[in-house]
């Protein structure tokens, strides 16, 4: 079948957003690459060279990498186990006062981030003093990102038709293996939602990361990458620093995307 | 084998009586139907039964056995539902495991039992396909094949059909008797269609607004509706408000007077002379006496209003003394009032039923 000119018209245009969204959306990706590959030399000439990316290992960058995906997994693993049983009972089951939790829950997403992140700050400070370490962090992060967990589970749970958690329960299955073999797979796109928004979001944290910095005297990379950014300006070896954390984020969802997504988790709406 | 008691159960929500009181046995391999309009309580009785609802009142007994407080995985049943319940991400082997693998059946026993149940619902060969793969038919099959697999006691059907279309509908309501039979459980199935449910049933429970009004065969309900709402539902029926004439004692026959039109039929005990009643002729059951037939003395002088050629019948619409009626018209005889209007014939009652009290 022949296209018409119209056709051929609107295909380039799609082609020609989509090409055009990809440059926006990567832009400060490719600018921070090339301009952490670019080094002046003496004489005030400019070079391409790899130099700034082993410096980042002399300003003890990577401790901070591994601090932040630590935090980020950790943050993870905690917010699943506890967001999705949460999210079915509260899908499933009736009880007083559920309209209000929800109302609630939503309206946390209203709350600036530097306000909740003070919040969550002057709470831990009053009420756990000994709990400023790096399980500080950890909690900081569950309550903080929970709600992410929470939301996509929740819609996940609300297009599972209960009669595919009845039909198992008539075929002899007891509850958990109904919750594990049948309703946790096909929630599987909201758990990988969860599972992807907490970790990019995690991972690039910085309101509640900078306030914790200070009594905890734990630094994550995004913070680290700001205190050399006061200190030194945006230099090669900062550019460096800010490339490979886009990359490592770049890189893990593309990873999950290919391990998890296509397989237990399939459904992602980025695969 | 296993019998299936419901017990004065009932079901409520707020103020409103999903179920009420309801009474069901569906005894050792008999095919059992609940049937009724929509929201008349048939499906919460059902789930009852299954134990996915809880009843407010009432018990539930599988053959002797007090099962009201066992969970649906205790129950050893088999439930088809409406909407196709396979589960998405398995492929059809594996739906069919897994009410096996629930029961810890070793796998090549797995393996054989679901060849069984493919071929019982004569889907070999589909083993590998996904649900998304197949039709509406198909899905409902391998559904079946499901629950035959686990070997349930009891099977309970809750609309299979009313998602499907109505040829492939027709095909698989006798292939779901045909397996009812074959394999000899005791099923329990609900649908709105009467004539789903006469086709494939032994016993029928007509239930309306969350209370039982009748149970029957399909011929004692059809022939002999005892509550208004059976005469209304199942097939149509002309409603003639009257009274009770005259009744002979001793054979129990009487003449009702209703709307200037004599019937006679068998009136029901407990009914007596110049009793308000509501007469029931059926369309079928009224026959157009020809112009050369001696008229008897109850023959009622109609005018033709308007004749519909339906198919395997023809509708008449008939004037009888200020009362429309409905009159059909099969065989031979549907041919010979194509098109007639406002020709005067006599009409003769070949049956009615009499309910207590003027029922429109």
């Amino acid at each position: 079948m022949r296209t018409t000119k119209a056709e051929r018209a609107t295909q380039l245009a799609s082609y020609g957003y989509v090409l055009a969204v990809s440059v926006f959306l990567l832009v400060p990706l490719i600018v921070s690459v090339i301009r952490s590959l670019t080094v002046t030399l003496p004489g005030g000439m400019t070079t391409l060279s790899i130099k700034p990316y082993l410096e980042i290992a002399e300003y003890a960058f990577w401790p901070k990498v591994y601090l932040s995906l630590s935090i980020s997994i950790t943050t993870i693993l905690i917010d699943t186990a506890v967001g999705v049983p949460a999210a079915y009972a509260l899908v499933r089951y009736n009880f007083l006062g559920k309209r209000v939790l929800f109302t609630l829950l939503n309206g946390v997403w209203y709350v600036p981030g530097i306000c909740y992140a003070l919040s969550l700050i002057l709470a831990y400070y009053f009420l756990y003093k000994w709990f400023l370490g790096y399980w500080g962090f950890i909690a900081a992060y569950t309550a903080g990102f929970l709600l992410l967990m929470l939301m996509t589970c929740i819609v996940a749970f609300k297009y599972v038709d209960p009669c595919y958690e009845e039909s198992a329960s008539c075929l002899g299955a007891g509850r958990l293996t109904t919750f594990f073999k049948v309703t946790l797979p096909l929630i599987g796109p909201g758990v990988s939602a969860g599972v992807l928004l907490i970790f990019v979001l995690a991972f690039n944290e910085f309101i509640t990361a900078f306030l914790l910095n200070l009594p905890t005297k734990l630094m994550t990379a995004p913070v680290k990458v700001f205190a050399d950014i006061t200190r030194a300006r945006a230099t090669p070896y900062i550019a460096a620093e800010a490339a490979v954390l886009q990359l490592i984020s770049l890189a893990v969802v593309i990873i999950y995307l290919r391990v998890v997504g296509t397989k237990y988790l399939r459904g992602v709406v980025l695969v | 084998m296993t019998k299936v008691v419901a017990k004065e159960v009932s079901k409520l929500y707020g103020p409103t009586k999903a179920v009420y009181r309801m009474n069901l046995e569906a005894r050792d391999t008999e095919f059992v139907t609940i049937l009724g309009p929509s929201g008349c309580g048939k499906s919460t009785t059902l789930r009852i039964i299954a134990g996915l609802i809880r009843a407010d009142e009432g018990r539930v007994f599988f053959d002797d056995k007090d099962v009201t407080d066992l969970p649906p995985n205790r129950r050893n049943i088999g439930f088809v539902f409406q909407r196709v319940a396979l589960f998405p991400h398995m492929n059809v082997r594996r739906n069919i495991a897994f009410g096996l693998k629930a029961r810890r059946v070793p796998a090549r026993e797995i393996d054989k039992r679901t060849k069984e149940v493919l071929a019982i619902v004569r889907m070999e060969g589909f083993e590998n396909r996904s649900p998304s793969q197949l039709s509406g038919g198909q899905a409902q099959r391998i559904e079946i094949a499901r629950v035959l697999a686990t070997n349930p006691d009891v099977l309970l059907f809750d609309e299979p059909l009313s998602n499907i279309d109505a040829k492939l509908r027709d095909e698989l309501k006798f292939e779901i008797r045909k397996i009812q039979r074959e394999t000899g459980k005791t099923m329990v199935y609900v649908t709105h269609d009467q004539g789903e449910a006469f086709a494939i049933s032994d016993r029928i429970y007509v239930m309306s607004q969350g209370i039982l009004e009748q149970v029957g065969t399909p011929t004692e309900l059809y022939l002999d509706p005892s509550t208004p709402f059976v005469a209304s539902f199942i097939g149509q029926n002309n409603f003639i408000p009257g009274k009770v004439d005259r009744v002979d004692p001793t054979s129990g026959v009487g003449t009702i007077l209703a709307q200037g039109i004599e019937m006679s039929t068998q009136i029901p005990d407990g009914f007596t002379s110049g009793e308000n009643v509501t007469a029931c002729v059926r369309p079928e059951d009224i026959e157009i006496l020809s112009e050369r037939q001696p008229k008897p003395q109850e023959a009622t002088k109609a005018t033709i209003i308007e004749s519909i050629f339906m198919g395997n019948a023809t509708r008449l619409h008939v004037d009888a003394k200020g009362t429309i009626l409905r009159v059909d018209l099969r065989g031979q005889e549907r041919f010979s009032y194509l098109n007639v209007k406002d020709k005067e014939v006599f009409l003769s009652m070949k049956k009615c039923t009499v309910i207590k009290g003027h029922q429109q």
